[in-house]
């Protein structure tokens, strides 16, 4: 049956810069982001799960999924350098498989939702696959959040997110800023907003709060 | 006598003439979210709406139903219906979507629905329909704007989308003519013999991804559009919000279900119209509003 569908990608930074603490909170971080979407039925109901790593290259290690086909959560091994290139230009070509392939089987996929996981750290050169993914030239380009781990630089998680960008620290995590936005994403992605002349995309505009307790927000700086 | 009743009633409560009330149809995959209310929204709004009428050549069934999305989180129904009748041969019938991105706008629905009867022109001249139509709808924009301004809050707070529809019996009585207006993703069908039409035209589906976005009161007053609907004997005309919109044109499992329930000879009864309302579809958790008008 047509369905509404809203794809989500964990896009995981595995490189050996993110070694120890760092990949070991992303590893615990995984399943308990998938235990969020799956606990919200709303959510859950519309949602699609994939999961990318990237090291020196990227990797699609679960294709997008229905919830109730996802019976277990990759971990994350360290391996290799930093390349957010490869990660993006990945990501990009698995959104336009992944949005042809819904649309062949009747569904309506909204725009994808993607999770940044990383310590802000690359080792090549990005921002040219950057701009192919959130361009508006790409019709499907997703709304990217990005979340720091490690010894973060602010500035790079900044300018990789599209709206919003959080630090770790003791009080943070992806799952806790998912429960406490699930419904604002859901406002901005699925529910209805007015039309904007201003905004020729029609897209409507992610309104997450300024200020939470408990986490480090910074506005998204996408250069 | 009071013996007779107490019979009558025991008889009609006896175990075998009361038959299991059916949960809500569920149509494709069982959705996780669940067909029943959570917590009470913070505002006055009651969960649903019923309501018909019975008129000379027009039998009419229409309900708001909040959405299953809306009852998990505990947030207002925001769609709005109203039906008046001028007690001779003319039938106003609203619908409107305040819209979820804006947590005031079933205030936006509710008023432009209130306000509607007092606002309606004479659309007896074809000619001068769009005129009055474009009148009628700016002056429940101006409405919705007094009533944010009452409310302290800014007009695109009451943002919601809205469809009217003006039904006369024709001087011979042989037909219904439907004039229906509407700005933003409301909409209108026609059903004949087991078949669905659109009465507006379909926007291209030419898009990378859905975006939800649409024309809204009352900013967007000046994008009315205007169609007009003759009903002979047999004829339906639904009314919607794009809780069943959606569902109607995407899902066809729903569009056959739908049309079968509503071409029966009879059209059904209140309860039986809020339990076909009622049916679940997976990710069609929105609030479903819908005006049938069957034209017998």
């Amino acid at each position: 049956m047509s369905e509404q569908v809203l794809p989500f990608y964990l896009v995981c930074d595995e490189s050996y810069s993110m070694q120890g603490p760092p990949l070991d909170a992303i590893n615990r971080e995984l399943p308990q982001i998938y235990q969020e979407i799956a606990s919200n039925p709303v959510v859950a109901d519309r949602a699609r799960l994939g999961i990318i790593g990237f090291s020196t290259d990227a990797e699609v290690l679960l294709p997008l999924a229905d919830l109730n086909d996802v019976h277990s959560i990759p971990q994350l091994t360290p391996r290799g350098a930093t390349n957010y290139g490869a990660a993006f230009s990945l990501l990009k070509h698995t959104i336009e498989q992944d949005i042809a392939a819904l649309k062949q089987a009747g569904h309506t996929p909204y725009r994808p939702t993607v999770f940044f996981l990383t310590d802000g750290l690359p080792t090549h050169d990005w921002h040219v696959e950057h701009k192919e993914l959130t361009s508006e030239a790409f019709r499907a380009h997703p709304h990217i959040l990005a979340f720091g781990f490690g010894d973060v630089d602010q500035a790079t998680l900044q300018q990789v997110a599209t709206f919003r960008a959080f630090i770790a620290d003791s009080s943070l995590s992806p799952a806790q800023a998912l429960r406490e936005f699930a419904r604002q994403l859901l406002n901005s992605v699925v529910q209805s907003a007015i039309a904007s002349s201003a905004d020729p995309s029609g897209a409507a505009h992610l309104s997450f709060p300024q200020h939470a307790t408990g986490y480090t927000v910074l506005p998204a700086d996408p250069i | 006598m009071e013996q007779v009743q107490g019979a009558a009633r025991a008889e009609a409560v006896g175990a075998d003439a009361v038959p299991a009330f059916p949960e809500p149809l569920v149509i494709g995959r069982r959705p996780r979210v669940l067909s029943r209310p959570g917590p009470l929204p913070q505002v006055r709004r009651p969960d649903t709406e019923i309501d018909g009428a019975d008129l000379r050549g027009l039998v009419v069934r229409a309900t708001s139903i909040r959405g299953d999305a809306h009852r998990y989180f505990g947030t207002p129904r925001q769609d709005a219906m109203g039906l008046w009748h001028d007690g001779d041969r003319t039938l106003l019938a609203c619908v409107a979507d305040g819209l979820g991105s804006k947590e005031r706008s079933h205030l936006g629905a509710a008023t432009a629905c209130e306000v509607a009867p007092d606002r309606l022109p004479g659309l007896s001249s074809p000619t001068e329909l769009g005129t009055a139509a474009r009148s009628f709808i700016e002056s429940i924009a101006r409405e919705i704007n007094e009533r944010a301004a009452r409310e302290s809050v800014t007009p695109d707070q009451l943002s919601t989308t809205f469809l009217a529809a003006v039904v006369e019996e024709t001087p011979d009585g042989s037909r219904h003519h439907a004039y229906i207006m509407r700005v933003g993703d409301c909409d209108a069908w026609h059903l004949y013999k087991g078949e669905w039409a659109p009465c507006f035209a379909e926007a291209d589906g030419d898009e990378a991804v859905a975006t939800s976005t649409t024309r809204a009161l009352p900013r967007d007053f000046e994008h009315v559009e205007v169609v007009t609907v003759d009903l002979y004997p047999g004829d339906m005309l639904l009314l919607c919000t794009d809780g069943l919109g959606r569902p109607l044109l995407r899902v066809p499992q729903v569009r056959k279900q739908l049309a079968e329930w509503w071409s029966r000879p009879d059209p059904p009864s209140l309860p039986e119209f809020f339990w076909q309302m009622s049916f679940q579809a997976k990710t069609y958790d929105d609030d479903r509003t819908a005006v049938c008008l069957w034209r017998v």
